[in-house]
């Protein structure tokens, strides 16, 4: 891996200046942030999504996650527009009504279309997260393709190769890893033995139950009461 | 009944209990008795409950672990008080397994 050093504000690197726009989907955790600067870095423009998991997360996790994202400014020398959607419910919706053990994967399907209406309403091309590939139940090649088959748009994952060291020496070069590490932010209600090799048949199924209409109502709800900053 | 409480992690405002044996908790009727003693019911559904009462929130799992973290933006939770409440809801454990 690349030598990294602290960036000062507005140094990061501009080869795509004002060519792309991304919705980068942050958490409180580390890596997210993560690949959120590696394409701040490159010169993206990004407008920042945060799904509220209230009250299957505790508050603390959206001051993490707004202290990231200052931070990511502080670096791009850039405002970062933020967007704080309520996902509760959704989760909610996919405890009560369809299998447990595939609700990490359901829940990022609902991320995910939240995060295309976002990116549509902002006129962004692509959607950023900080998957690892292998790293947790939901990032297993398997269920990545589940989770991307639910929107049109490109979901870029700038971390899939590198292992969890790695973006973590990312993280503490670039100032994030010490917020990212404060309490709070873990999900309550995963399940105990999360499917890691789900397929788009097996989510269909589920999602089924659930109807197609209203999971697109709810991604839209998601969309229209989120807090926008 | 007796539980362990811990700090899911370093600087948590929370805590985490872990009852002395696995149970297996009725949700939705534990839910209804702490609703009539004051708490007032979040969500419950048969894998979760998450209630709250006197800005503490509480979620409780079927197996009987459970989580007592303050609810609002500031302030944490001592471990003198996170004991009494895990009392308080382990008499209602009691009710319901």
């Amino acid at each position: 891996m690349r030598n990294r050093q602290v960036p000062s504000a507005g140094q990061a690197r501009r080869g795509w200046q004002g060519m792309i726009k991304l919705v980068a989907l942050i958490s409180g955790g580390i890596d997210s942030p993560v690949a959120a600067y590696l394409m701040l870095e490159k010169g993206a423009e990004l407008v920042a999504l945060h799904m509220d998991n209230r009250p299957f997360a505790d508050v603390q996790s959206i001051q993490k996650t707004f202290r990231l994202i200052d931070r990511l400014e502080e670096i791009s020398g850039s405002k970062i527009k933020r967007y704080l959607a309520p996902h509760g419910k959704n989760q909610l919706a996919f405890t009560r009504e369809c299998r447990h053990n595939l609700q990490c994967v359901l829940c990022r399907r609902m991320m995910y279309r939240a995060a295309e209406l976002v990116a549509r309403e902002e006129g962004a091309d692509a959607i950023i997260t900080g998957e690892s590939l292998g790293q947790v139940a939901s990032q297993t090649l398997p269920n990545l393709r589940a989770e991307n088959q639910t929107i049109t748009i490109p979901v870029l994952r700038p971390l899939i190769g590198l292992d969890k060291l790695e973006i973590e020496a990312i993280a503490k070069a670039i100032g994030t890893f010490e917020l990212s590490i404060q309490p709070g932010g873990y999900c309550t209600i995963t399940p105990k033995h999360p499917v890691t090799a789900s397929t788009p048949e097996r989510i269909a199924i589920e999602e089924e139950k659930i109807g197609s209409d209203r999971l697109r109502e709810m991604a839209k709800k998601t969309f229209r009461e989120a807090e926008i900053t | 009944m007796s539980a362990v409480l811990l700090r899911p992690c370093k600087g948590s405002r929370g805590f985490q209990g872990v009852p002395d044996h696995n149970l297996k908790l009725k949700l939705s009727r534990l839910s209804n008795l702490l609703n009539e003693d004051g708490f007032k019911e979040k969500v419950c559904v048969d894998l979760i409950t998450v209630l709250e009462k006197n800005g503490l929130e509480y979620t409780i799992y079927p197996s009987g672990k459970f989580l007592i973290k303050p609810g609002k933006m500031d302030g944490g939770l001592s471990l003198e008080r996170a004991e009494n409440e895990a009392n308080e809801l382990l008499q209602f454990f009691e009710k319901c397994k």
